[in-house]
């Protein structure tokens, strides 16, 4: 029997995602407060360890996606949902780390937010506020998804209805984000990533036993179709890796599915809130590197664990979670949780769910205010105070809330992760190149990173859900995401090797030995 | 050279995993997909601290 909400599962989820919440900002509070002015708010004290920065890193890499949407795909999709569970997605991170960690060069070169690291690569005020404008862009559609994460759980855990649900969250992170539970940087995010990972493997495991082990979900997928949101049956079948559902589907044949395999290589780099987690990191040893990956590597577990709860759900209770507007197949891992550990279970796994979306959050809405401030007030205005930046930073989170706030009232994506894969691409396409491949390659010119953005900028209004579907073949979505992801690749080199680049005594100083 | 032989490594891994999808499928392309992406991970260790950069 699909679980339903009551006074139990109500008070156990606002007991936990309170305390989770209470409990990072008095974190972030602390933190704050030590910070002396508006650089080591920023970036701290540059003296985070391995342990930290893993932990805090893969908080930022895993959203509301992972922990939540991922059952929404395994549970709508089948095994064809695996691509965007992101089954390859250590590859992507591990890679993060080995690229970004030259970010801290770049900190002592003067840099504090990820366009000020352009701006320091390519002597160029204005690449950097072309890419701090669009972060912002894409980060704001990346954070709808957060929302659609929380009040789904709360929705389904407490009973609320969505625009109440939606309401609540939206005020629970303004307090915290008011309260300066996001100025924690790392430490609270490094708790937030602790708190999903633990959560997430063991409902991960339980599930699998819960749903009568792993041969029993094999043969369910096998017989199963595909169910359209609002319960509409197909003929087609789940039993596969692709499934061909729609050309908009990113798993529909194996086109789609080339395109998800270098969207999560890309990705982890080219997210910003991401690679920005190695600003505040202290210079480590070979040991506390390999440390460093260890913690990646079992944290990058986790998002499949979630994915196994889906498939579970699936196979209990069949396609009926695919009635439920305007949750659908998001709904499986809460009523999974629910299922298996009661009211605690709810509690337990709303704050997972919580910690994982606050923390994505916390970490672009971070990264947008500093670049309506660092990144483009402070190029326009030179002189002015660091305490007024500081106090328009805090300002700015209002509206970047509430933006994204208004969009998932209005129309919630009915697919959480397939919504926010559409942010990812172009976030991978351009970043990886402008800001990651920039670091490396001393070839790279101001021209060539600025035709990037906007190719890539371009691109993304072809996605299948927006312009594509009138313009073929953007309407499929594996041709759209690699004609992005490649395209910015083709334009950024081929741009680059056509116009010239820093003076090499520039470059020297930029470039380490 | 050694580096060629790297990338030749991470490809492999890459491709290996479409590649157990179709032939495989079920369980074993999930959790595969993840033992290889832990080997990719190692090779990329190796890598990074090969080339380590000294500061």
């Amino acid at each position: 029997m699909i679980p339903t909400p009551t006074q139990e599962t109500a008070i156990s989820t606002i007991i936990a995602v309170l305390s989770m919440l209470a409990i990072s900002t008095i974190i972030g509070v602390l933190f704050y407060r030590k910070s002396k002015n508006f650089d080591e708010w920023l970036i701290g004290h540059r003296d985070l360890g391995p342990i930290t920065t893993g932990l805090a890193l893969t908080a930022t890499w895993m959203s509301g996606w992972a922990i939540f949407g991922n059952a929404g795909l395994g549970y709508t999709y089948g095994w064809s949902g695996s691509w965007l569970i992101g089954i390859t997605n250590l590859m992507g991170l591990s890679l993060c780390v080995v690229i970004g960690y030259r970010m801290r060069h770049y900190v002592s070169l003067g840099a504090r937010t990820v366009p000020e690291v352009v701006r320091v690569r390519f002597d160029s005020k204005l690449l950097q506020i072309l890419t701090g404008i669009t972060m912002i862009l894409l980060l704001i559609v990346y954070s709808v998804g957060q929302y659609k994460a929380m009040a789904s759980v709360w929705c389904l855990t407490t009973g609320s209805d969505w625009l109440l649900s939606l309401t609540f969250t939206a005020i629970l992170c303004g307090i915290y984000l008011a309260l300066g539970g996001y100025t924690g940087t790392q430490f609270s995010l490094a708790l937030q990533g602790l708190i999903f990972m633990i959560i997430g493997w063991i409902f991960g495991i339980a599930s699998i036993i819960w749903a009568g082990g792993p041969e029993k979900i094999a043969e369910c997928l096998l017989n199963a179709n595909y169910v359209a949101p609002g319960g509409r049956i197909t003929s087609i079948p789940l039993s596969g890796y692709t499934a061909a559902i729609t050309p908009a589907f990113a798993a529909y044949d194996w086109i789609g599915v080339t395109g998800v395999l270098f969207m999560f290589l890309l990705m982890a780099t080219g997210f910003p809130h991401n690679i920005a987690r190695f600003l505040g990191m202290r210079k480590v040893t070979k040991r506390e590197f390999i440390i460093l990956m260890i913690i990646v590597i079992l944290n990058c577990i986790t998002p499949l664990m979630i994915g196994v709860m889906g498939f579970a759900a699936r196979t209990v209770w069949g396609a009926e979670l695919m009635k439920i507007a305007p949750v659908y197949g998001d709904a499986a891992a809460t009523l999974v949780s629910m299922a298996i550990g009661g009211p605690l279970g709810a509690g337990v796994f709303s704050m997972a769910v919580f910690a994982a979306a606050i923390s994505t959050l916390a970490g672009m809405v971070m990264i947008m205010a500093t670049n309506i401030t660092k990144d483009i007030i402070s190029n326009i205005v030179p002189n002015i105070k660091p305490n007024i930046l500081l106090i328009i930073s805090r300002i700015s989170i209002i509206p970047l809330m509430l933006i994204p706030l208004w969009w998932t009232y209005t129309s919630p994506p009915p697919l959480l992760s397939e919504f926010m894969a559409g942010s990812a691409v172009a976030q991978a396409g351009i970043f990886f190149f402008v800001v990651a491949i920039s670091m490396y390659w001393k070839r790279a010119t101001k021209i060539g990173a600025i035709c990037t953005i906007i190719y890539g900028i371009i691109l993304t209004l072809l996605h299948p859900s927006v312009y594509g579907k009138y313009i073929p073949p953007f309407n499929h979505w594996g041709i759209w995401a690699l004609t992005l992801m490649f395209g910015c690749g083709v334009v950024y080199f081929t741009v680059s090797l056509f116009t010239r680049p820093l003076p090499k005594e520039k470059l020297d100083t930029i470039f380490p030995k | 050279m050694s580096i060629i032989i790297f990338i030749i490594l991470l490809s492999l891994c890459f491709i290996l995993v479409p590649i157990i999808a179709v032939t495989i499928g079920g369980w074993y392309a999930y959790w595969g997909a993840l033992i290889i992406s832990i080997i990719w991970t190692i090779i990329l260790l190796i890598l990074r601290i090969k080339y380590w950069e000294e500061e």
